[in-house]
């Protein structure tokens, strides 16, 4: 039995994959409570697709190593962009995001064409856990960290900020400055999850585990643990079963993830129901 | 119970000639008064009048032309920080997973700097100002859980641990029940005798006679200023409460 949980890890190339999982896990909850609770889903979702064109132009101009840091430019680029659109006219939020999105990602389909790379789109699309460097985890590291101690530094801003944004300017709070530096820091998370599960499933990933602790939690630091233990038993679980199963790990992690939130949306039903009767 | 207070003399707060437009739309129209410190005053008119965007203008939230003075400064240069303002629609997000103890801790967060911790004399404050909103059983309890009159207490024990010198109320009892409101009178008065300013808008005309000694009566331009049992008779209710 306990071979079964330690022959994934027999490799070096899996160990690291490993440490990659478990700083994504510890990231993803601390940045994906804010996420929901800012209905910026669809943002995250944009700004992982808008990678790709980042991640193919970085590669053809600067080689693997700079795959993580184009990202995040174009991450940021991207989310730019969106503001610019959304801040300067009164359209809506989420339909200049589905047009801004959707031509960056499209944008970078095309030049992951046109660039000589080795790496597949697949491999971006639904992560690349097991190929990831020393210079993936070391950035990884660094991103994490940032993402970590600014929102443990700030929490209590960015909580009134997110509560009530009118009355955290009255007490002093820069709103303005808090609403940026969580775009920003969204941005690195998505850059940190898409070596695990790739562009197209890091929001699973980011919301989902956080999205499962809210059904049974009820202030924002417990959600935010609650997320961080549910991400970790997700991203090794799914690392276990895809290692035994013999299937992608990204996909295999985003259906737990999935999974996790419908389970424990039907348990938390099933308590409020019992409690209901009891009282 | 007494009645919310008279000025001790001394203007807190001056507003001359302010105007408020949305695009093409005068919402508020050459607005002027004045209320002194320790003053608590009832802001009357029907729905859309201009109460909301009178608060909202004081409270700096929104842009207004002619002037408006707190503690002798301009409210363009001023530290908010001495305006408490509660809106009636409110930005605050009821489903975020805060208990109500932490959500009155904002009103102390302008003690603080970046990087907000509470002090032992902040968690004081909270548990007065929520004892003083009767509020201090449901300290634990998350917002999401309160009713609607409860989260507007919240709101209030927010502003009271802000301590702020100007209190801005818009429509701060309209889910408050009849026992409450003499509670909130008191808070009020309480406030009043520590030279503290309150303006609530109000448009329940009985309310505003029963409890206030001087009401600014509004329908775009200033109608009204004075002891609410004088100035809000039949004649001139007719023009306030029109629209």
């Amino acid at each position: 039995m306990i071979e079964l949980l330690i022959d994934p890890f027999a490799t070096g190339f899996a160990q690291r994959a490993a440490l990659v999982c478990l700083l994504v896990a510890l990231l993803a909850p601390v940045i994906g409570v804010w996420i929901i609770h800012r209905q910026l889903s669809y943002m995250a979702d944009a700004m992982s697709h808008s990678t790709l064109v980042g991640v193919a132009l970085a590669f053809a101009f600067f080689g693997r190593g700079a795959i993580l840091p184009g990202a995040l430019i174009a991450g940021l680029t991207v989310t730019l962009i969106i503001a610019f659109f959304t801040q300067r006219s009164t359209l809506p939020r989420d339909a200049v995001i589905a047009v801004v999105a959707t031509g960056a990602f499209a944008s970078g389909i095309i030049a992951l064409g046109r660039v000589d790379t080795s790496i597949s789109l697949n491999h971006l699309l639904f992560g690349q856990v097991l190929t990831v460097t020393s210079t993936d985890i070391w950035i990884t590291v660094v991103l994490v960290a940032i993402v970590i101690a600014y929102v443990l530094r700030n929490f209590r801003d960015i909580t009134f900020v997110t509560l009530d944004p009118m009355h955290a300017r009255q007490v002093g709070i820069g709103v303005a400055r808090q609403n940026s530096m969580i775009l920003m820091l969204i941005a690195m998370s998505v850059v940190v999850c898409i070596s695990t599960v790739g562009v197209v499933l890091t929001v699973s990933l980011l919301i989902g585990p956080a999205l499962s602790a809210r059904l049974i939690t009820t202030t924002i630091a417990q959600q935010a643990a609650v997320g961080i233990l549910l991400a970790l038993i997700q991203v090794f679980t799914g690392f276990v079963v895809s290692y035994h199963l013999d299937l992608a790990p990204g996909p295999t992690i985003a259906i737990l993830s999935t999974a996790t939130f419908i389970v424990t949306y039907v348990l938390a039903a099933l308590v409020r129901a019992e409690m209901r009767v009891v009282r | 119970m007494p009645n919310a207070t008279a000025p001790t003399g001394e203007s807190l707060l001056s507003v001359a000639h302010l105007s408020v437009t949305y695009g093409t739309v005068l919402a508020l129209d050459d607005i002027s008064f004045a209320i002194g410190a320790g003053e608590v005053v009832a802001l009357v008119g029907a729905n859309g009048a201009g109460k909301s965007t009178l608060l909202k203008a004081l409270a700096g939230q929104i842009r207004h032309t002619g002037e408006v003075i707190i503690h002798g400064h301009s409210c363009h240069h001023l530290d908010r920080h001495v305006v408490g303002y509660i809106p009636q629609v409110s930005s605050t997000n009821h489903t975020f997973p805060i208990r109500v103890r932490d959500v009155v801790l904002g009103g102390r967060r302008r003690f603080g700097r970046m990087g907000f911790r509470p002090r032992r004399a902040d968690l004081e404050v909270v548990e007065s100002c929520l004892d003083r909103v009767g509020l201090s059983d449901l300290a634990e309890r998350p917002l999401s859980q309160l009713s609607g009159g409860q989260q507007q207490r919240v709101m209030l024990a927010r502003a009271l641990a802000q301590e702020a010198d100007i209190l801005l109320l818009d429509e701060a009892a309209s889910g408050v029940d009849e026992q409450r409101i003499g509670a909130l009178i008191e808070a009020f008065n309480s406030l009043a005798t520590q030279g503290k300013s309150v303006l609530i808008s109000s448009h329940n005309v009985p309310f505003v006679k029963r409890h206030f000694s001087r009401c600014i009566g509004l329908n775009t331009s200033l109608l009204v200023d004075g002891d609410p049992k004088e100035v809000l008779g039949a004649d001139t209710l007719e023009g306030l409460l029109s629209k």
